[in-house]
Protein backbone atom coordinates (compact mmCIF):
# COMPACT_ATOMS: atom_id res chain seq x y z
CA UNK A 1 0.00 0.00 0.00
CA UNK A 2 1.57 3.10 -0.86
CA UNK A 3 1.39 6.35 1.34
CA UNK A 4 -0.66 8.08 -0.93
CA UNK A 5 -3.27 5.67 -0.54
CA UNK A 6 -2.82 5.54 3.58
CA UNK A 7 -3.82 9.03 3.19
CA UNK A 8 -6.44 8.96 0.93
CA UNK A 9 -8.06 6.34 2.91
CA UNK A 10 -7.70 8.04 6.33
CA UNK A 11 -8.96 11.58 4.89
CA UNK A 12 -6.34 13.71 4.88
CA UNK A 13 -5.21 14.88 1.61
CA UNK A 14 -2.69 16.99 0.49
CA UNK A 15 -3.55 20.70 2.17
CA UNK A 16 -2.67 23.88 0.23
CA UNK A 17 -0.62 26.50 2.74
CA UNK A 18 -2.42 29.38 3.35
CA UNK A 19 -1.36 32.74 1.95
CA UNK A 20 0.77 34.76 3.83
CA UNK A 21 -0.73 38.41 4.70
CA UNK A 22 0.95 41.11 3.60
CA UNK A 23 0.89 42.23 7.43
CA UNK A 24 3.58 39.98 8.14
CA UNK A 25 5.69 41.29 5.76
CA UNK A 26 5.26 44.65 7.08
CA UNK A 27 5.87 43.54 10.70
CA UNK A 28 9.00 41.74 9.81
CA UNK A 29 10.42 44.81 7.97
CA UNK A 30 8.98 46.77 11.15
CA UNK A 31 11.41 44.58 13.05
CA UNK A 32 14.18 44.17 10.64
CA UNK A 33 14.51 48.20 10.59
CA UNK A 34 14.21 48.80 14.49
CA UNK A 35 16.60 46.23 14.67
CA UNK A 36 19.55 47.73 12.58
CA UNK A 37 18.43 51.27 13.80
CA UNK A 38 19.69 49.82 17.43
CA UNK A 39 22.70 48.09 15.64
CA UNK A 40 23.87 51.42 13.59
CA UNK A 41 24.71 52.89 16.93
CA UNK A 42 27.62 50.84 17.69
CA UNK A 43 28.21 49.44 14.04
CA UNK A 44 28.33 52.24 11.57
CA UNK A 45 29.22 49.32 8.80
CA UNK A 46 25.96 47.73 9.05
CA UNK A 47 23.41 48.57 6.61
CA UNK A 48 19.71 48.04 6.70
CA UNK A 49 19.87 44.47 3.87
CA UNK A 50 22.58 43.16 6.39
CA UNK A 51 19.57 42.71 9.08
CA UNK A 52 16.91 42.00 6.78
CA UNK A 53 19.46 38.91 4.93
CA UNK A 54 20.06 38.05 9.01
CA UNK A 55 16.07 38.23 10.27
CA UNK A 56 13.71 38.78 7.44
CA UNK A 57 13.55 35.93 5.57
CA UNK A 58 9.96 36.69 3.93
CA UNK A 59 11.69 39.61 2.68
CA UNK A 60 15.26 38.80 2.24
CA UNK A 61 13.22 35.90 -0.79
CA UNK A 62 11.49 38.03 -2.59
CA UNK A 63 14.19 40.94 -2.51
CA UNK A 64 17.86 39.85 -2.37
CA UNK A 65 19.69 38.75 -5.27
CA UNK A 66 21.16 34.96 -4.93
CA UNK A 67 24.81 34.54 -5.82
CA UNK A 68 25.71 32.79 -9.09
CA UNK A 69 24.70 29.20 -7.72
CA UNK A 70 21.60 30.07 -5.62
CA UNK A 71 22.80 29.25 -2.80
CA UNK A 72 23.31 32.93 -0.42
CA UNK A 73 21.15 35.98 -0.90
CA UNK A 74 23.85 38.62 -1.91
CA UNK A 75 23.49 41.72 -0.07
CA UNK A 76 22.04 44.33 -2.53
CA UNK A 77 18.48 44.77 -4.13
CA UNK A 78 16.81 42.80 -6.89
CA UNK A 79 16.13 45.32 -10.29
CA UNK A 80 13.32 47.68 -9.65
CA UNK A 81 13.20 47.60 -5.85
CA UNK A 82 14.33 50.76 -3.71
CA UNK A 83 13.54 51.18 0.08
CA UNK A 84 10.96 52.66 -0.74
CA UNK A 85 8.81 50.21 -2.69
CA UNK A 86 10.86 47.27 -1.13
CA UNK A 87 7.26 46.00 0.98
CA UNK A 88 5.07 46.09 -2.23
CA UNK A 89 7.48 44.46 -4.17
CA UNK A 90 8.40 41.84 -2.06
CA UNK A 91 4.57 40.97 -1.40
CA UNK A 92 3.97 40.91 -5.33
CA UNK A 93 6.90 38.83 -6.54
CA UNK A 94 5.41 36.56 -3.35
CA UNK A 95 1.98 36.03 -4.62
CA UNK A 96 3.31 35.53 -8.06
CA UNK A 97 6.30 32.79 -6.80
CA UNK A 98 3.37 31.29 -4.76
CA UNK A 99 1.03 31.19 -7.70
CA UNK A 100 3.56 29.87 -10.17
CA UNK A 101 6.14 27.51 -8.36
CA UNK A 102 6.94 24.33 -7.43
CA UNK A 103 7.98 24.64 -3.82
CA UNK A 104 9.75 21.85 -3.90
CA UNK A 105 12.17 23.17 -6.17
CA UNK A 106 13.03 26.01 -3.65
CA UNK A 107 12.64 24.04 -0.55
CA UNK A 108 14.11 20.10 -1.76
CA UNK A 109 12.07 16.91 -1.79
CA UNK A 110 8.97 17.62 0.95
CA UNK A 111 7.11 15.12 2.14
CA UNK A 112 3.91 16.66 3.75
CA UNK A 113 1.37 14.81 5.32
CA UNK A 114 -1.31 17.68 7.13
CA UNK A 115 0.42 19.67 9.04
CA UNK A 116 3.88 17.73 9.18
CA UNK A 117 6.29 17.63 6.93
CA UNK A 118 9.89 16.19 6.10
CA UNK A 119 12.94 16.77 4.46
CA UNK A 120 16.01 14.13 4.11
CA UNK A 121 18.53 16.73 4.38
CA UNK A 122 19.43 18.67 8.09
CA UNK A 123 17.98 22.39 7.27
CA UNK A 124 17.41 22.97 10.94
CA UNK A 125 21.57 23.74 11.20
CA UNK A 126 22.31 25.15 8.43
CA UNK A 127 25.27 26.89 10.16
CA UNK A 128 26.28 23.52 11.64
CA UNK A 129 27.80 20.40 10.14
CA UNK A 130 24.96 18.40 8.40
CA UNK A 131 23.62 15.61 10.10
CA UNK A 132 24.14 11.80 7.92
CA UNK A 133 21.25 9.60 7.94
CA UNK A 134 18.74 12.68 9.71
CA UNK A 135 15.23 13.45 8.91
CA UNK A 136 13.98 16.83 10.07
CA UNK A 137 10.60 17.16 10.09
CA UNK A 138 8.00 20.07 10.40
CA UNK A 139 5.47 21.64 11.63
CA UNK A 140 3.19 24.43 9.37
CA UNK A 141 -0.07 26.21 8.55
CA UNK A 142 -2.94 24.68 6.47
CA UNK A 143 -6.68 25.90 6.87
CA UNK A 144 -7.58 22.03 8.25
CA UNK A 145 -5.09 21.46 10.98
CA UNK A 146 -3.01 24.14 12.55
CA UNK A 147 0.48 23.34 14.48
CA UNK A 148 -1.43 24.29 17.26
CA UNK A 149 -4.24 21.51 16.90
CA UNK A 150 -1.20 19.26 16.90
CA UNK A 151 -1.69 19.58 20.69
CA UNK A 152 -4.97 17.76 20.60
CA UNK A 153 -3.67 14.08 21.17
CA UNK A 154 -6.16 12.10 19.10
CA UNK A 155 -5.34 14.26 16.16
CA UNK A 156 -2.09 13.72 16.29
CA UNK A 157 -1.47 10.07 16.92
CA UNK A 158 -4.17 9.73 13.89
CA UNK A 159 -1.48 11.71 11.76
CA UNK A 160 1.54 9.79 12.79
CA UNK A 161 -0.10 6.72 12.71
CA UNK A 162 -0.84 7.24 8.98
CA UNK A 163 2.41 7.36 7.75
CA UNK B 1 6.83 7.18 9.96
CA UNK B 2 5.88 4.53 7.43
CA UNK B 3 7.19 6.58 5.02
CA UNK B 4 10.35 7.55 6.45
CA UNK B 5 10.65 3.64 7.14
CA UNK B 6 9.87 2.49 3.72
CA UNK B 7 11.40 5.39 1.97
CA UNK B 8 14.22 6.30 3.72
CA UNK B 9 15.42 2.90 5.59
CA UNK B 10 19.04 4.82 6.35
CA UNK B 11 17.24 6.79 8.59
CA UNK B 12 19.06 6.63 12.35
CA UNK B 13 17.93 9.87 13.43
CA UNK B 14 14.42 12.62 13.86
CA UNK B 15 14.91 16.23 14.43
CA UNK B 16 12.54 18.78 14.47
CA UNK B 17 13.81 22.80 15.87
CA UNK B 18 10.48 25.19 16.18
CA UNK B 19 8.54 27.72 18.72
CA UNK B 20 5.83 25.07 18.89
CA UNK B 21 8.52 22.86 21.16
CA UNK B 22 8.27 25.51 23.72
CA UNK B 23 4.39 25.92 23.35
CA UNK B 24 3.79 21.67 23.64
CA UNK B 25 3.07 20.85 27.60
CA UNK B 26 5.50 18.14 29.18
CA UNK B 27 2.45 16.30 30.26
CA UNK B 28 1.58 16.28 26.47
CA UNK B 29 4.88 16.42 24.87
CA UNK B 30 5.44 12.78 27.19
CA UNK B 31 2.62 11.65 25.11
CA UNK B 32 3.59 12.30 21.58
CA UNK B 33 6.94 12.04 21.72
CA UNK B 34 9.65 9.24 22.97
CA UNK B 35 11.11 10.27 26.18
CA UNK B 36 14.43 10.62 24.37
CA UNK B 37 13.38 13.30 22.27
CA UNK B 38 11.95 15.34 25.01
CA UNK B 39 15.38 14.89 27.27
CA UNK B 40 16.84 16.50 23.93
CA UNK B 41 15.03 19.35 23.70
CA UNK B 42 17.14 22.72 23.98
CA UNK B 43 16.66 26.08 23.16
CA UNK B 44 18.18 27.12 20.15
CA UNK B 45 20.46 30.17 20.96
CA UNK B 46 22.12 30.76 17.99
CA UNK B 47 20.66 33.49 15.55
CA UNK B 48 19.79 31.10 12.73
CA UNK B 49 16.17 30.81 13.61
CA UNK B 50 15.37 34.04 12.88
CA UNK B 51 16.76 34.04 9.46
CA UNK B 52 14.66 30.72 8.76
CA UNK B 53 11.24 31.02 7.37
CA UNK B 54 8.97 29.47 10.88
CA UNK B 55 10.84 28.58 13.09
CA UNK B 56 10.40 31.55 14.97
CA UNK B 57 8.11 33.23 12.77
CA UNK B 58 5.81 31.17 12.49
CA UNK B 59 4.66 32.10 15.86
CA UNK B 60 3.53 35.30 14.46
CA UNK B 61 1.01 33.61 12.21
CA UNK B 62 -2.09 31.91 12.49
CA UNK B 63 -3.27 28.87 10.26
CA UNK B 64 -5.21 31.74 7.45
CA UNK B 65 -1.62 33.35 7.26
CA UNK B 66 -2.68 36.48 9.27
CA UNK B 67 -0.39 38.31 11.44
CA UNK B 68 -1.19 37.96 15.69
CA UNK B 69 -1.14 41.62 16.11
CA UNK B 70 -1.34 41.40 19.96
CA UNK B 71 2.51 38.82 19.80
CA UNK B 72 3.99 40.85 17.38
CA UNK B 73 2.99 44.09 18.85
CA UNK B 74 4.90 42.23 21.84
CA UNK B 75 7.93 41.27 19.81
CA UNK B 76 8.49 44.98 18.64
CA UNK B 77 7.85 46.34 22.19
CA UNK B 78 10.75 44.21 23.65
CA UNK B 79 13.09 45.36 20.58
CA UNK B 80 12.36 48.42 21.27
CA UNK B 81 13.07 48.17 25.11
CA UNK B 82 16.19 45.56 24.30
CA UNK B 83 19.05 46.41 26.04
CA UNK B 84 22.16 46.34 25.00
CA UNK B 85 23.84 43.31 26.91
CA UNK B 86 20.57 41.43 25.92
CA UNK B 87 20.52 38.79 22.51
CA UNK B 88 17.64 38.51 19.95
CA UNK B 89 16.91 35.32 21.73
CA UNK B 90 15.78 37.47 25.00
CA UNK B 91 13.14 39.38 23.05
CA UNK B 92 10.91 36.07 23.11
CA UNK B 93 9.62 36.74 26.42
CA UNK B 94 5.93 34.72 27.41
CA UNK B 95 3.65 35.25 25.73
CA UNK B 96 6.32 34.41 22.91
CA UNK B 97 8.21 31.10 22.47
CA UNK B 98 12.16 30.80 22.29
CA UNK B 99 12.68 28.01 19.25
CA UNK B 100 13.68 24.49 20.57
CA UNK B 101 15.46 21.76 18.54
CA UNK B 102 15.14 18.04 19.49
CA UNK B 103 16.46 14.83 18.44
CA UNK B 104 16.58 11.66 18.85
CA UNK B 105 17.32 7.88 17.26
CA UNK B 106 14.24 7.23 14.87
CA UNK B 107 13.90 3.65 16.55
CA UNK B 108 12.31 5.29 19.91
CA UNK B 109 9.80 6.51 17.09
CA UNK B 110 9.07 3.35 15.49
CA UNK B 111 8.98 1.77 18.81
CA UNK B 112 6.22 4.62 20.38
CA UNK B 113 4.09 4.10 17.36
CA UNK B 114 4.88 0.58 16.49
CA UNK B 115 6.00 0.97 12.94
Amino acid sequence: MTVENFNLENGIEKNEESLISKDFFVFQFEFAKELYNKKKENDQTINLLNVINSVAPIIREQVLEYDEDKSIFIEHLKAGITEENLIDKAYETYLQIEKESDRSIIYGPIQKFGPLSYVTYEDNNLNEKPLKDNISFHFSNNYDMTPRQLLNIEERKKILLIF
Amino acid sequence: MKDIKFNHPNTKTLSTASWLLDAIPETIAQKLFPQSFIDSMRVKESKIGWSLGTMIWGQFLDARGNLKKQLSDELLKNLKNMKKDEYLIDLLKPPLHKPKSAITNIEDFYVMYNV
